[in-house]
């Protein structure tokens, strides 16, 4: 018999551990469930509703499974699913077994939206926009996983002060001062248009770039290419590298002539 | 060469508009001289402080310490700076009398010494006041003069050692146009750079000594085409393989390509089952490098650890080595 568990938000962990128990309650192997978002979107029954049993695992897990959640790729429930089921099935240490291939796969889940996470942090880009309240910092972003509500956080503790809005395709963010709400994602058409210091930057950007030290390989490693088109000084990248061989001879060359 | 100049308060602006806008998560600080040490000292600390005290600015500040300024604006860049960092700029008090007789390398050991007697205090006592809690750095300039990658690390470590620096970068030579015509037209290669970092982790988290990591290198210099924890490896195969099931984390952490997570992960994986060779796989991203030097509960590396041909083996493909690209 296969069972459904439907998890309506696609990184909500909370419904996931809550299914998580009846299907454990009830010896529900993972091979018999299938996780969906959408009401009536498998042929399958749902779980049993019946007691709700509390299940010790390791701290680990949660660590991990807060991370995986995040993640884009449909398997992450089933997984997470299939770990815990093993860890309470006489594998308690499992989760100290990094080389167990279900323990890398995940492992490898949750530190790749780390990965975005921290990207998040690092590349997103506010906009000054004036409305009726004064001024409003407005960003727009496209995390690869859905990583707003992880960097949440982050940007309240950083710009606590300032009231500003993180616009992404999944969910919004608003911070007031004092209180957070999120709301349904958004498009790219309701990006802010740039504002007047954004140009500054662009220059600052263009003369802190050191030619002879251009490596555009390293470069996006660091900042891969699909984050460019919402990186303002991104613009400016193609042309800086393309003239970065010429400039640094043309350096040498007025440095040996000048001995 | 002509140089511009900001004032303490474009300064403080434009960090203050670019922090708000997620540009930046701080500020690096640096400035040439201008008028005399102490002036231009002044004027970095006022940045600082305007930003610490005016503007409540919590970023990151990396306060770039001018070292003949007088240690009282030393102590008070502390307060408010992150990191302060004082440049020893050459690997040799030779180089450094030569290409910039304008410093003396005694006065930048005193301010680092200084430095880290107030980190140590504040680290020490948490009611004394602030001081640089993100430690102090150096910069050295490597490719300049003909210094050897033996003279660099073993600079390096000594400075470790002294001053407990939490960082040393090491910077490749760029030449400027109209520079003196003591430096070198050509630019020092990237790739000496990277290698000299890669050693400098070596000393710091892997147990390596100075010494050890360039003990039979061909003229001072690192391998510019493998990695210097396999370079080593490779000059000292007697020590290897090394079973993984049995070694100690010290032992663990001389295998190429095993990183200090990876070994932290192989540790606590060995203490429920075995390890085997499939398992190395999903340790870290360098199996390749791993394989020859390790034995495992179904694997062991036989003559290959022997063959001539190993170096050939591990090193990459020459294009890949090209960071100019």
């Amino acid at each position: 018999m296969i069972y459904s568990i439907r998890i309506p938000q696609p990184d909500d962990l909370d419904a996931f551990r809550l299914a998580a128990r009846r299907l454990l309650a009830a010896r529900i192997e993972p091979a018999d469930v299938v996780f969906t978002n959408a009401i009536g979107g498998t042929l399958f029954p749902d779980a049993p509703s019946g007691e709700e049993k509390t299940t010790f695992v390791p701290c680990s897990f949660v660590l991990l499974a807060e991370k995986v959640a995040c993640h884009r790729d449909d398997a992450r429930w089933p997984l997470l699913y299939q770990l815990l089921w093993r860890l309470t099935h006489g594998e308690r240490t499992l989760m100290d077994q990094a080389v167990d291939p279900l323990v890398h796969r995940l492992r490898q889940m949750a530190a790749a939206v780390r990965r975005d996470q921290h990207r998040m942090t690092a590349f997103l880009r506010f906009r000054v926009v004036d409305d009726n309240d004064g001024s409003c910092c407005v960003a727009w972003y496209e995390p690869q996983h859905r990583s707003l509500r992880g960097t949440s956080l982050f940007f309240i503790n950083r710009f606590a002060s300032l009231r500003f809005s993180i616009l992404t395709p999944d969910l919004t963010l608003h911070w007031n001062r004092r209180s957070a709400t999120f709301g349904p994602g958004l498009s790219r058409r309701d990006a802010p248009p740039p504002d007047a210091v954004e140009d500054w930057w662009k220059r600052y950007y263009r003369a802190t770039f050191n030619p002879a030290r251009s490596n555009p390989s390293l470069m996006q490693g660091h900042m891969p290419k699909r984050f460019w088109r919402n990186l303002p000084e991104a613009a400016a990248i193609p042309d800086l590298v393309s003239k970065a061989g010429g400039r640094t001879d043309r350096m040498i060359r007025s440095s040996s002539t000048s001995r | 060469m002509r140089r511009a100049r900001f004032t303490v308060q474009e300064v403080v602006d434009l960090t203050l508009e670019f922090y708000k806008r997620n540009y930046i998560e701080g500020l690096f600080l640096s400035s040439g001289i201008i008028r005399s040490p102490d002036y231009t000292m002044e004027c970095l600390v006022r940045v600082a402080r305007t930003l610490r005290v005016d503007h409540a600015f919590h970023g990151y500040i990396h306060l770039k310490t001018i070292p003949e300024a007088s240690s009282d604006l030393v102590r008070e860049a502390g307060l408010y700076a992150d990191r302060l960092s004082i440049n020893i700029e050459m690997p040799t008090p030779e180089s450094l009398q030569k290409f910039a007789p304008e410093k003396r390398a005694d006065s930048i050991r005193d301010t680092m010494r200084y430095v880290g007697a107030h980190i140590a205090e504040a680290q020490a006592d948490r009611r004394a006041s602030r001081f640089a809690p993100a430690g102090q750095s150096t910069q050295l300039i490597v490719g300049a003069d003909a210094s050897s990658d033996s003279v660099v690390l073993a600079t390096a470590s000594d400075l470790y050692d002294t001053y407990s620096l939490k960082r040393i970068y090491y910077s490749a030579f760029s030449p400027v146009p109209q520079a003196s015509n003591l430096l070198p037209a050509q630019p020092a290669p990237l790739l000496r750079e990277n290698r000299l970092y890669q050693a400098d982790w070596l000393l710091r988290y892997y147990g390596f000594t100075a010494t050890e990591v360039m003990a039979g290198t061909a003229n001072g210099m690192l391998d510019p085409d493998i990695d210097p924890k396999l370079a080593w490896a490779l000059r000292n195969r007697d020590r290897f393989p090394i079973d993984v099931n049995t070694a100690d984390r010290d032992v663990l952490l001389r295998i190429p390509g095993l990183g200090v997570r990876s070994a932290d992960r192989l540790l606590s994986a060995r203490r429920h089952c075995r390890l085997r060779l499939d398992d190395l796989r999903r340790l870290g991203n360098s199996f390749r490098k791993m394989r020859p030097f390790v034995v495992t509960a179904d694997y062991h590396p036989g003559p290959l650890l022997d063959r001539s041909g190993l170096r050939r083996l591990l090193a990459p493909p020459a294009q890949q080595l090209d960071l100019f690209g």
